[in-house]
């Protein structure tokens, strides 16, 4: 095991405060500068307030470590795999002796699937106390830590407490950890922690994208969507084909949907779906209020229309004043040019009909 | 393959909790209770991979486990273990993982499915605390699942509308998402599997140790009311204008510029507004 001593405490001293410690274990994608590592950090100083020390647990390039001791954590574990990745099983398995040597006060995770599977891990190799998806932790008069998780379809909250003397092992969900940063006032150590991997437990067969008119409307970051504009049924092959090439779902109007061009559970709106993706392609789509509703927490909305006067201008980030039926061959074609791969990649895919396709490994 | 599904019995999510207990709308005692939906999908998921050697085992623990049991059964399941708690326990997850896994483990299996949330507790540790006390992989979420002559592949949904293939050495936990068969169980087989014998095994006589919750549950309430964002029109504009926008609802008209050319001027000129979003390199 390689130490390397990041500034200025020495690990001896800094060991004897671990006793009062709370730890965070970031998951890969959740370092900073990406959301949800800093607001884990900041939830664990508020409980440790006004001494204690603070370890945060880092899954990828120590890169951010800087930055996480001026937020204020006073010792980072980085675990060290060989490929880069760290998968649950082999950070639950190095953690545990550490957690078990140590017996911090709390242990924090994020909700993340990753997150959610080495807290499970850590519960069950531990016998810990797991309280998972809490949206809030208050401590009780005695100092006991409480969590607050919502059940029953969030109508109601629970509020949970570690039993005894078991470590609490916490999941908070995104967006409900303490806000705002804190200020580091204490110096780091850093420290590698070698992480073998386990490649033999899970063996990636292969990625695949759904083709456009299978993907749910809900799931989808970009929705390329048609209204009387396009035309026909044909025209809205294009939407679908953009829609393939932009790795998005394909959406209608209703009107669209009454002329038979596209099937209901394609339709947007307020006798649709309500969506939010982070980008909406509208295409010959007027923009009355009863569809873009639907589509009112879209992040950027692209619109492509020949009346110049059309409320979707209105809704639009970016216009284009044009048909349908000649910008879109020539995006298509632009894209083409820059991902030759891409539709045909996902004409290859059966998952909308829940079948493998040619593309799946087991072929 | 041996295949177990862990099924819970929730209650039915239209019931009215109003603020919790207390409030008069409160009435456990009047609940429906009936299998957890995700509970359902992963049946769904165990009669695909049983094929026609192979067995499914539905188990499950806790308040109303019986009922969840009879509705497996209609849905396929061949056999029913119900794991009887005397005591009365108030089952935390890692607790009722715990005598899960010992009653898998006295069952064997080659994999075990189970859904990925409650929908009651929204919990969606289980799986992966299962999976800790059996030491197997653990692949989560679950849309589709596969027998092959090694094993099986599972395929599990990734962000942006992605999939991967995934292989786990046997055996190995499933958490599957989705919703139960929308085919349901004809009337015969529900009355069947309504007189259908339960398996009951007492969770003492499971290699557990000593079974003692390891969280407190210390109430129920109403969640804090999220803040409700409320429109104020701009003090700076004209009267006309700000009544304007009281009759749209608050909405603010963005000031897009058109974009006029040929149809290949406009493809770039798309092309460079997703770029700069990041939906294309």
């Amino acid at each position: 095991m390689s130490v390397t001593v990041f500034a200025f405490r020495s690990t001896q001293e800094h060991g004897e405060q671990m006793t009062s410690s709370v730890w965070v274990i970031l998951g890969p994608g959740e370092m900073p500068p990406a959301p949800g590592g800093l607001p884990l950090l900041a939830e664990a100083r508020r409980l440790v307030e006004p001494a204690g020390g603070v370890t945060v647990v880092l899954t990828g390039p120590a890169a951010a470590v800087e930055e996480l001791a001026a937020q204020g954590a006073t010792r980072i574990l980085v675990l060290d795999a060989a490929d880069g990745g760290v998968d649950p099983i082999a950070a639950a398995e190095v953690l545990t002796e550490r957690l078990r040597d140590e017996r911090p006060e709390t242990c924090l995770l994020s909700a993340s699937r990753w997150g959610s599977e080495v807290a499970g891990r850590l519960a069950a190799r531990l016998g810990a106390a797991l309280l998972p998806g809490c949206v809030g932790l208050t401590r009780d008069g005695a100092g006991r830590l409480e969590g607050v998780r919502p059940v029953y379809g969030s109508r109601l909250v629970a509020r949970v407490a570690a039993t005894g003397g078991s470590l609490p092992i916490v999941t908070l969900r995104p967006g409900s950890e303490s806000a705002g940063g804190v200020s580091g006032r204490q110096p780091a150590t850093l420290e590698r922690i070698p992480c073998p991997a386990r490649p033999d437990w899970i063996r990636v067969l292969g990625e695949e994208q759904v083709p456009p008119e299978a993907l749910d409307l809900g799931e989808a970051d970009v929705v390329v969507a048609g209204g009387l504009g396009v035309g026909s049924r044909q025209g809205f092959a294009l939407v679908e084909e953009l829609a393939g090439l932009l790795g998005g779902a394909m959406g209608a109007t209703r009107m669209a949907v009454d002329a038979g061009w596209a099937p209901f559970s394609r339709q947007i709106g307020l006798t649709g779906r309500i969506i939010s993706p982070r980008v909406y392609v509208a295409c010959g789509i007027s923009g009355s209020p009863h569809h873009m509703d639907g589509v009112r927490q879209a992040e950027l909305v692209v619109a492509i229309n020949t009346d110049r006067h059309a409320p979707i201008f209105t809704y639009a980030d970016v216009g284009i004043l044009g048909d349908v039926r000649e910008v879109l061959p020539a995006l298509i074609a632009t894209l083409r040019r820059l991902r030759p791969e891409a539709r045909d990649a996902a004409a290859l895919l059966g998952g909308g009909t829940g079948r493998p396709g040619p593309l799946d490994a087991r072929s | 393959m041996r295949l177990i599904v862990c099924v819970k019995a929730v209650p039915d999510p239209g019931i009215p909790v109003g603020a919790g207990p207390g409030d008069p709308s409160w009435d456990p005692a009047s609940w429906l209770w009936d299998l957890n939906p995700p509970d359902g999908a992963a049946l769904t998921v165990a009669a695909c991979l049983r094929g026609t050697e192979g067995t499914v085992t539905a188990v499950s623990v806790g308040p109303h486990a019986a009922r969840a049991l009879r509705r497996a059964l209609a849905w396929g399941a061949d056999r029913a273990v119900l794991l009887v708690d005397k005591g009365g326990l108030d089952l935390d997850i890692v607790t009722a993982a715990r005598i899960l896994s010992a009653a898998i483990g006295r069952l064997g299996f080659d994999a075990v499915l189970c859904g990925q949330a409650a929908v009651d507790s929204q919990g969606e540790s289980l799986p992966a605390v299962l999976a800790g006390f059996l030491e197997c992989p653990l692949i989560s979420p679950v849309v589709e699942a596969w027998r092959e002559a090694d094993g099986l592949v599972a395929r599990t949904r990734l962000p942006r509308g992605r999939r991967a293939l995934l292989q786990p050495r046997l055996p190995a936990v499933l958490a599957v998402e989705g919703a139960p068969p929308q085919v349901d169980a004809t009337l015969p087989v529900y009355l069947q599997a309504l007189t259908a014998p339960l398996e009951a095994w007492d969770i003492s006589t499971l290699e557990v140790g000593a079974v003692a919750p390891q969280v407190t549950h210390l109430g129920l309430g109403a969640p804090r009311p999220r803040p409700k964002k409320i429109f104020t029109p701009d003090s700076r504009l004209s009267a006309a204008e700000r009544l304007r926008q009281l009759m749209t609802g608050g909405r603010v008209e963005k000031k897009t510029d058109l974009f006029t050319g040929t149809a290949a001027q406009a493809a770039e000129h798309l092309l460079g507004a997703l770029r700069r979003e990041g939906s294309i390199a």
